[in-house]
């Protein structure tokens, strides 16, 4: 349906209204298919990209250099995923825990909580097999993983979104578009904004949607729960705008709505592998296919090191060969020379990385005075990156280097040091999350550990927004496995 | 032809048969030595016995020289005198081994080397 054909004014009802057509609206969607109940799901945009459209998301940034707001994500059906890459792996179990050497850390449940529903999140991403770490069946074949000494790091296993031709990955409005349109119970509306979340006058219950159209139709929508499916940018744009029961913004009574704003730090190049004898398996440094699905291998530090040296995740990628300087090669000589090792067939790798940000309440999104097409105010970021988030996946990568020596496999050239080097090769994963943040205390995070916006009883915030803390994995498995068990508790409430 | 005539040519022969092989001796003998004479000579340093545990002199100096440069204190006597005491009774190779087991690491422009290692080649780029 198209919403700009609604009739000004009107009000529509309905048992479930879901904002957001994204890998999150859409996944909760699917799974509450079936349920006897009516549900709404309100996309802004419509099938296809549209200028005007995307132009709502225009922003200001400041601070540590961001990918502006308007090109950080994309505005209509299928949401980010239009731009994903497909790269999925699991939350790591350590990932879940309050670790007292990191603020603010601690989901409120165990990755035990979320479990069950990764097997689905896989199907729905069309990753194959829910493989991973226990991908030795397929991977034998191909090539050993680089040997490492017992220590922090090992190798790990990213999986991929199913290959269309040469397109990767799973597009999720093109996907599930007619699976949408199969739901008798769901009316999918594109081209709907939504321009406020009206809460009841004591502001314990969400009363109503505005929705504004581009073409200049304004109705409302009457659910009795609502989820907001925005993304980690847009939902605390939505809450904090919808100000007029709750001065500071819905669900923001203690001023964390915005805050805690975090993406994945994607510098291409921080470090030189060597490897003494050039032979590296094939899927360091390509996507491989196998037994069903796409796979590629990272170097990622375990739980057991994280916790004991208190080091953030990370996920280092073997990237593009590369030859060795004058002391890269003094250097090589002398070491492999100490160990009495022939590195005559040697090679040279960069390596690039996905690093984990710590949670820093100041990194946050705000609202500018300025306001776009549809009256709503614009935001502002605030971004930041401290030296100890450099300074944290140095020593993961030193120990790597650790390993490598101990195992005479190869060596480790840090390529930074200093801020200014770092931020010369910052780059951002589009990974937009922590900026309403889920916590069982009201006064440190906006949603409780069923997604609700603590003091509204009918109103639910999905996706990676709510991540507490956040990983190195790519978030969107995580986030559809998160919104898979959201679906299951709201079949408990809409019943 | 007279056998004088023949005698003449036997003596010529000989001689250059002996310039021939006082030629390919000299040659062979300066193929021989030429590493050694064109090879870089350092100066004396009070830690010789050390450096002379290092595979290749002129990569140590480079990777000392960038160890030095990463601006951290270092104490070059002090620094002989326990290499002295961890490598009496280890190999070179055992003790870069222990170093890692124990997680004693540097860095030189970067590279992350085993402190053991490190350290040799600070002295040799202070040895020169």
């Amino acid at each position: 349906m198209d919403a700009r054909s609604v009739p000004a004014g009107s009000t529509i009802e309905t048992d479930l209204a879901i904002i957001g057509g994204g890998p999150a609206g859409i996944s909760l969607a699917l799974a509450l298919a079936g349920q006897p109940i009516r549900m709404l799901l309100l996309e802004s945009g419509g099938m296809h990209f549209d200028a005007a459209t995307q132009r709502l998301y225009e922003g200001a940034e400041t601070g540590v250099r961001y990918i502006p707001l308007e090109a950080t994500r994309l505005r209509y059906l299928g949401g980010c995923s239009n731009h994903w890459g497909g790269w999925c792996r699991p939350l790591d179990p350590v990932d879940f825990e309050k670790r007292e050497w990191w603020p603010y850390s601690g989901w409120p449940f165990a990755r035990s909580a979320i479990e069950p529903y990764y097997a689905r999140a896989q199907a729905l991403v069309e990753a194959g097999p829910f493989v991973y770490d226990n991908s030795r069946k397929w991977t034998d074949a191909l090539g050993a993983p680089v040997r490492l000494e017992a220590g922090g790091l090992y190798t790990t296993w990213f999986q991929f979104s199913k290959q269309r031709g040469s397109v990767l990955p799973t597009h999720f409005g093109e996907r599930y578009a007619d699976e949408l349109k199969r739901i008798d119970a769901l009316d999918v509306f594109l081209n709907a904004n939504v321009t406020g979340l009206r809460l009841a006058s004591n502001g314990s219950q969400l009363d109503r949607l505005d929705v504004a159209t581009l073409a200049g139709n304004r109705f409302a929508v009457k659910p009795k729960f609502a989820v907001v499916a925005t993304g980690g940018i847009e939902t605390p744009r939505l809450l904090l705008a919808s100000s007029d029961v709750m001065p500071h913004g819905v669900g923001n009574a203690n001023d964390l709505v915005g805050r805690f704003f975090a993406d994945h730090p994607i510098p291409g190049q921080t470090a030189t592998l060597v490897i003494f004898d050039g032979r590296i398996a094939p899927y360091y440094q390509l996507i491989q296919s196998a037994q069903g699905t796409n796979f590629r291998a990272a170097f990622a530090p375990g739980d057991a090191f994280r916790r004991a040296r208190g080091v953030p995740g990370a996920l280092a990628t073997v990237e593009g060969e590369v030859q060795l300087d004058g002391i890269g090669q003094a250097a090589l000589a002398e070491t492999a020379g100490a160990f009495g090792i022939d590195a005559s067939s040697m090679r040279a790798f960069t390596l690039g990385c996905g690093m984990e940000l710590a949670p820093d309440p100041e990194r946050r999104l705000t609202l500018a005075g300025e306001k776009d097409a549809l009256g709503m105010p614009r935001l502002k970021l605030d971004m930041r990156v401290s030296d100890e988030d450099f300074a944290h996946y140095r020593n993961t990568l030193k120990e790597l280097g650790r390993q490598l020596l101990a195992a005479r496999t190869g060596m480790i050239r840090l390529l930074h040091r200093s801020r200014a080097e770092w931020l010369s090769v910052l780059d951002w994963g589009n990974h937009h999350m922590g900026t309403t943040r889920m916590h069982d205390d009201p006064r440190q995070g906006v949603v409780d550990a069923n997604l609700k916006v603590h003091g509204v009883g009918n109103l639910y915030i999905a996706g990676s927004a709510a991540f507490p803390t956040y990983g190195a994995s790519n978030p969107t498995l995580n986030l559809i496995a998160l919104v898979l068990r959201l679906a299951d508790h709201l079949k408990g409430r809409l019943r | 032809m007279s056998v004088a005539g023949k005698a003449q040519i036997g003596r010529r022969r000989l001689l250059e048969g002996l310039v021939a092989a006082a030629g390919i001796a000299v040659t062979a003998a300066a193929a021989f030595e030429a590493p050694r004479f064109f090879a870089p000579r350092y100066a004396p340093s009070a830690f010789d016995d050390l450096l002379a545990k290092l595979p290749d002199r002129q990569s140590a100096i480079r990777i000392g020289a960038a160890f030095l440069a990463g601006g951290k204190s270092f104490d070059a006597n002090g620094t002989a005198t326990a290499l002295r005491r961890r490598l009496a009774a280890t190999s070179l190779a055992t003790a870069m081994n222990n170093d890692l087991r124990e997680s004693r690491m540097v860095e030189a422009h970067g590279w992350v080397l085993p402190e053991t290692l490190g350290d040799l080649c600070a002295l040799a780029a202070k040895a020169g």
